[in-house]
């Protein structure tokens, strides 16, 4: 499953290198994040906690940034053990930051792979999900910038 | 499976009763042919179940009024649909969906109410019953209402029905003169879920379509109408030059969302060359959906 997409975002392209690196404040923006931890400078585990419907799905998170080329692009692997069902979540990320007249534009590319019963009874409504959250993320993050700023805004 | 309770009320309204609207974990179930799916693979992790199975039978039957409207009780098997001879007349394309829609083990077990409020976009009976213009007459605290198929699902196993609410009986109306068709592509075997469902009812005169019903399933979100490329349709006698366009126009339409059975790109060539598939088979349908 690949995810791919583009936000503008009104602000300098160094600002919003840095924000996006912020791991607390990239957590932010994503719904159902919570007890985020620096393992090092590279290296985080989160929980996350995702609903569709009735269903709810827990996934124990680890992230690893892959590489970081200031201010152009970030790469994260991730890797995520959901909680009662057989199965894995593994995800390449790459964001991409292009410069447009003073703003700037976030181009990100997600794929995921998941296996297991997981794979096979919960990708299609996770893949669901996952328009909801790339929707929710994008408004986050132009509010955040919208107040003056992630450090304005966390 | 994690351990969960069982509860077997003796009528509709104590089912109702029972349903704890502000817990998840708190279902009721039907046939169960789906649930049990998701339970087994861990999706679902129920406290408690509620079935309905102690009074199936006095929610279950098909009867057709005088003016040719199916009346069907909720806990009807989709096995009843399947022999009944009012459906066979009122509605063959029903029975002709029968044949692919998993197997007969799974048709004697799951019920017509339980299609619709699992609320699955791979299901086949529901973009069936959304070109039919079928609607649900739902009983829940606040009474009893009707709301039509297509707005009956609203997402990805979520419904328009209270959490108070259920399903008691599917009105399909009198045919009309229309004619049905329902094409469904797998990618395993016939009877497996679909990568893509389509049913179209058409009402002709002549050579003419004079109304037109379209609906996309198991590559979108939910069971969905394609209303853009119905009146694409309308007024046409369904030519090579007109269904290019209804298929041009469906695939850029429907929100198509990738899953297991295919990408997104090859369900939208999906629904561009079966669109017209079905709307031909409807037109060469006999007289009735």
């Amino acid at each position: 499953m690949k995810i791919a997409g583009e936000i503008t975002v009104a602000a300098p392209r160094d600002a919003v290198f840095q924000a996006l690196s912020d791991a607390p404040f990239f957590a932010s923006c994503i719904e159902g994040v919570r007890d985020l931890k620096a393992i090092d400078a590279t290296h985080f585990s989160a929980v996350l906690e995702t609903r569709v419907a009735y269903l709810r799905f827990n996934f124990s998170a680890n992230v690893e940034i892959t590489g970081l080329s200031p201010p152009e692009e970030i790469k994260a692997k991730i890797e995520g053990t959901p909680l009662g069902i057989v199965g894995r979540l593994t995800a390449a990320a790459t964001t991409r930051l292009i410069e447009a007249g003073g703003q700037t534009v976030i181009h990100y590319e997600i794929e995921a792979t998941l296996t297991g019963k997981l794979g096979s009874m919960g990708q299609p409504v996770l893949m669901a999900k996952a328009k909801d959250m790339e929707k929710h993320f994008t408004e986050r993050l132009l509010a955040a910038f919208a107040a003056g700023g992630p450090g304005v805004a966390s | 499976m994690t351990p969960f309770d069982l509860v077997e009320p003796h009528s509709f309204e104590e089912t109702i009763g029972l349903i704890e609207p502000d817990d998840p974990d708190v279902r009721v179930i039907a046939g169960g042919t789906a649930l049990m799916l998701m339970m087994k693979a861990g999706v679902f992790r129920p406290r408690r179940l509620i079935s309905m199975r102690k009074f199936a039978s006095s929610l279950s039957g098909i009867t057709a009024t005088s003016s040719g409207e199916l009346r069907i009780g909720a806990m009807t098997p989709l096995s009843a649909l399947e022999h009944s001879p009012h459906v066979s007349r009122h509605a063959p394309v029903i029975v002709r969906t029968m044949r692919r829609l998993s197997n007969v083990r799974v048709r004697n077990v799951a019920t017509i109410g339980g299609a619709l409020a699992h609320a699955d976009p791979h299901m086949d009976l529901p973009p069936v019953l959304i070109a039919l213009g079928a609607s649900v007459c739902v009983v829940g605290g606040a009474g009893e209402r009707t709301i039509p198929v297509e707005d009956l699902l609203t997402g990805y196993y979520e419904t328009a029905l209270a959490k108070n609410e259920l399903i008691a009986e599917v009105r399909i109306p009198a045919p009309a003169a229309a004619r049905s068709a329902y094409c469904k592509v797998t990618t395993g075997s016939a009877d497996d879920w679909p990568a893509l469902g389509i049913a179209v009812t058409l009402a002709a005169g002549g050579a003419t379509v004079k109304s037109a019903r379209i609906a996309v399933s198991a590559a979108t979100t939910k069971a969905t109408r394609l209303t853009e490329a119905e009146t694409a349709l309308v007024g046409s006698t369904a030519d090579d030059g007109t269904l290019k366009d209804v298929a041009d126009i469906a695939a850029e339409e429907a929100d198509i969302l990738a899953d297991g059975r295919g990408s997104a790109s090859y369900k939208r060539e999906l629904l561009r060359v079966y669109v017209v598939r079905a709307v031909r088979a409807a037109m060469q349908a006999s007289g009735a959906p």
